[in-house]
């Protein structure tokens, strides 16, 4: 039986074996949060509180350029890359009174999910940081955007929060937040502590504040 | 995995009485219903047999990557387009199942809505709608009310008999699951307007039942397999009594790629790829597809031959037709205090005073509202999120993260699609699946009715969140049309007239005698937006009637 390569076979459109481009909204309000990444929510996931289309388009990634020669220390990143992945990660979700994406090992989150499949996002990424650290250069005259100071991070990822990169990243920064440790991350336990969730598989009554005495009440 | 080591086999050569393609909610129930029957049977089953142990709280590995829905990743893309006129394209929207013995039995949320009489003769009774295919269906409420029971009680329901419920011929097995804060809301915004919340129907078992446990509250149900085999799956409470019964052979891995003919233009013959990739087929008396709506379908236009040009079972041309998603609507509302709607079920009160809509208001349509949380209750879908248009990143989004997992809580429309021969499933001319079959195209524009009916419910859930004391709201429906669903209904439908319908009143095929289709693909109308305990009624219904035809030398 031949297994006929999926990723060749449609529009002659290559690679589109993980290069979907879904911009539908799997849960409410999520266009606001995912709008243009380019691997986020990948049809056909689980629509069941699918809400309206979003009729935005995203740019297919170009092709991946091959000249990536991954760290040692990562699976599919570069060191230069992990490092500006980092700068912006810490933007996205900030280290304050509470651990954020550092803590949350969000770097090593990308790089073992871009490794599983979704290797052909990668140039993406790779000329996403190649275009911010050259607005790093243009606007302030620093050649890496984790060179710049806080403020200045906020306002270059500010101008570019739009973009297909920018919406990747910050879709595979908070998914770190709150996955598994087989994913290259830290656990859950950055996320879960900052939303108040446990790590419970078994909940009893009262669940919240307005069922606690709902049969006293007579409601 | 489950190990099916001890269970019975057949050879392929050897003819059984049934192959059974797909093994969900009503493929589990035909059979376990079949084989304690007393027939051979072989089911045929695309994914893997799943335990509880295999289930986990990993969303990275459900919701993003599909480990149980499958889809490019897993070399099964799709292909979506609004109308006809328009060219396909991947990634842009698609159908939903998981791909498990069990089938989205195991990954749903449960809500077991009955269908009521007025679902069975509506299009008599409130008067059809041009341009739609909005008929009655073949049968009644009281046809299927028996059925409707043993689900109650074989596959396990929990619930009380509401207001407006239709009559039942025995009350439910267990009684209704706790009430959440989020419906504690939702009830008090209905007492306000005069609406009536009562407690939701739920395929979740509220106390032990048929020897599984009850609910851990632990509120990974929606999309997720259950870890305490208490919500009822056909998985745990229809393959374990089939493979007892020593009649009945599961194959997992199984993908079948054509539904053979005899010369006499009888289904003899179904061709699979084993799970090493190799192509096998079994011979049988007869064959029962539960493959689902989308599915199903599909598998009749892959079988297309000499004898039937079109597609298997086609001759009405309707096979992929009419397919109807239901629509939807929210409001998503904070609160003072933790509401916590992340945790046990999905929904524990529905609202049905808006069952079916006065036709003065200029169109059809109908539904019920229950309470949820904002994003199924999953921390990382929570995460995603940017309620009320906050920001989406930096130090405010993450404030914000804690006040909206917690805080908040959805009432949900769930609301009528009508049928369409427009909004459909067929074969994608160019795109393939790593079998090399076309791969699955959906066609599908919501009806301009349906578009209003979600409005009109998205209206009501943000009064409702009024009502109930909300600080802060936002509403959505899906304005622009749906590009998505996992309700996947109407595909080979149901009727008397072999020239507008797919099968007859007993889901039998009107071209092939021995030829059954027995899912969601059946049903004429939509149901009111929680179709699967009505899939799982007109299984038991139909192998009810399919054991009589067997036994009578009538198939």
């Amino acid at each position: 039986m031949n297994k006929r390569d999926v990723n060749t076979a449609h529009s002659g459109q290559p690679g589109l074996g993980n290069r979907e481009l879904s911009r539908r909204q799997f849960l409410a309000g999520l266009s606001t949060a995912a709008k243009g990444s380019l691997i986020v929510l990948s049809v056909p996931a689980i629509l069941t509180a699918c809400r309206q289309a979003d009729e935005s388009t995203g740019t297919p990634a170009s092709e991946q350029t091959g000249d990536t020669a991954a760290s040692p220390q990562y699976r599919i990143l570069n060191e230069a890359l992990a490092t500006e992945l980092d700068a912006i990660s810490a933007r996205i979700v900030p280290t304050d009174d509470t651990p954020g994406a550092r803590e949350a090992g969000s770097v090593r989150f990308m790089d073992v999910v871009l490794a599983d499949g979704r290797q052909d996002q990668l140039a993406t990424i790779e000329l996403g940081v190649t275009e911010l650290n050259a607005r790093a250069n243009s606007q302030f005259g620093v050649t890496l955007f984790s060179a710049l100071n806080e403020a200045q991070q906020i306002e270059l990822l500010t101008a570019i929060e739009s973009s297909p990169f920018f919406s990747t990243v910050r879709y595979l920064t908070v998914a770190s937040l709150f996955a598994m440790p087989q994913y290259g991350g830290t656990g859950p336990d950055v996320g879960y502590n900052l939303i108040g969730m446990t790590h419970a598989h078994a909940y009893t009554p009262p669940f919240g504040y307005y069922d606690a005495d709902y049969a006293a009440r007579g409601e | 995995m489950a190990e099916n080591a001890a269970a019975k086999t057949y050879n392929t050569r050897d003819e059984v009485d049934f192959v059974i393609v797909g093994s969900g909610s009503a493929g589990g129930i035909m059979a376990k219903e079949l084989s304690t029957a007393g027939f051979s049977v072989v089911v045929l089953e695309q994914g893997p047999h799943l335990t509880a142990a295999d289930f986990r709280h990993d969303e990275w590995a459900i919701e993003h990557s599909n480990e149980l829905t499958w889809n490019t990743r897993q070399g099964h893309p799709q292909t979506f387009r609004r109308t006809e006129n328009d060219v396909a394209q991947t990634g842009v929207g698609g159908l939903g199942y998981a791909h498990n013995v069990g089938g989205s039995s195991v990954h749903y949320s449960g809500n077991f809505w009955r269908m009521r009489p007025l679902d069975f003769n509506e299009a008599s009774v409130r008067g059809g709608v041009p341009g739609t295919n909005f008929v009655d269906w073949p049968i009644s409420y009281e046809e299927l009310e028996p059925y409707y029971t043993k689900v109650d009680w074989e596959i396990g329901v929990s619930g009380q008999q509401g207001p407006w419920d239709p009559p039942r011929s025995r009350e439910y097995p267990c009684p209704p699951m706790p009430v959440k804060s989020s419906d504690v809301l939702l009830e008090r915004g209905a007492k306000a307007l005069g609406l009536t919340a009562y407690p939701a129907p739920v395929a979740i078992l509220s106390q032990p039942h048929n020897g599984r446990p009850g609910c851990i509250h632990c509120g990974f149900c929606n999309g997720y397999g259950c870890e305490a085999n208490a919500k009822s799956s056909t998985m745990v409470a229809m393959i374990p009594l089939a493979l007892a019964s020593g009649n009945c052979e599961l194959r997992t891995g199984c993908t079948v790629a054509r539904v053979n003919t005899n010369e006499a233009g009888r289904a003899n013959e179904v061709v699979y790829w084993d799970a090493n990739g190799v192509e096998q087929s079994q011979h049988a008396k007869a064959v029962v597809l539960c493959a689902n709506g989308a599915e199903t379908p599909r598998l009749l236009l892959l079988s297309e031959s000499a004898q039937h040009p079109n597609g298997l079972s086609n001759s009405s041309g309707m096979v992929g037709k009419n397919l109807m998603f239901n629509c939807h609507a929210s409001a998503v509302g904070l609160f003072e205090q933790p509401v916590n709607a992340w945790k046990s079920v999905p929904a524990t009160r529905v609202i049905h005073d808006y069952y079916a809509l006065d036709p003065a208001l200029g169109f059809y349509g109908g539904g019920g509202i229950d309470g949820r949380h904002p994003t199924r209750g999953t921390p990382m879908g929570s995460a995603m999120n940017a309620l009320f248009s906050g920001p989406t990143w930096g130090a405010d989004y993450k404030r914000n993260l804690a006040r909206n997992f917690s805080y908040t809580a959805a009432f949900s429309g769930h609301c009528t699609s009508l049928p369409l021969e427009t909004n459909n499933v067929s074969l994608d001319p160019e795109l393939k699946d790593k079998f090399g079959r076309p791969a699955l195209r959906t066609t599908y524009l919501d009806h301009p009715d349906d578009i209003a009916t979600a409005k009109f419910f998205m209206e009501r859930c943000l009064e409702l969140m009024d009502a109930a004391g909300a600080i802060q709201k936002v509403g959505t429906y899906p304005e622009n049309g749906q590009r998505g669903s996992v309700h996947l209904l109407g595909t080979c439908r149901m009727g008397n007239d072999p020239a507008t319908s797919v099968v007859d009143r007993f889901n039998r095929s009107h071209d092939v005698p021995n030829l059954f289709m027995v899912d969601g693909s059946s049903m004429v109308t939509s149901s009111r937006g929680q179709p699967t305990m009505t899939i799982m009624a007109l299984a038991f219904r139909a192998a009810d009637n399919i054991i009589g035809f067997a036994r009578r030398g009538e198939i």
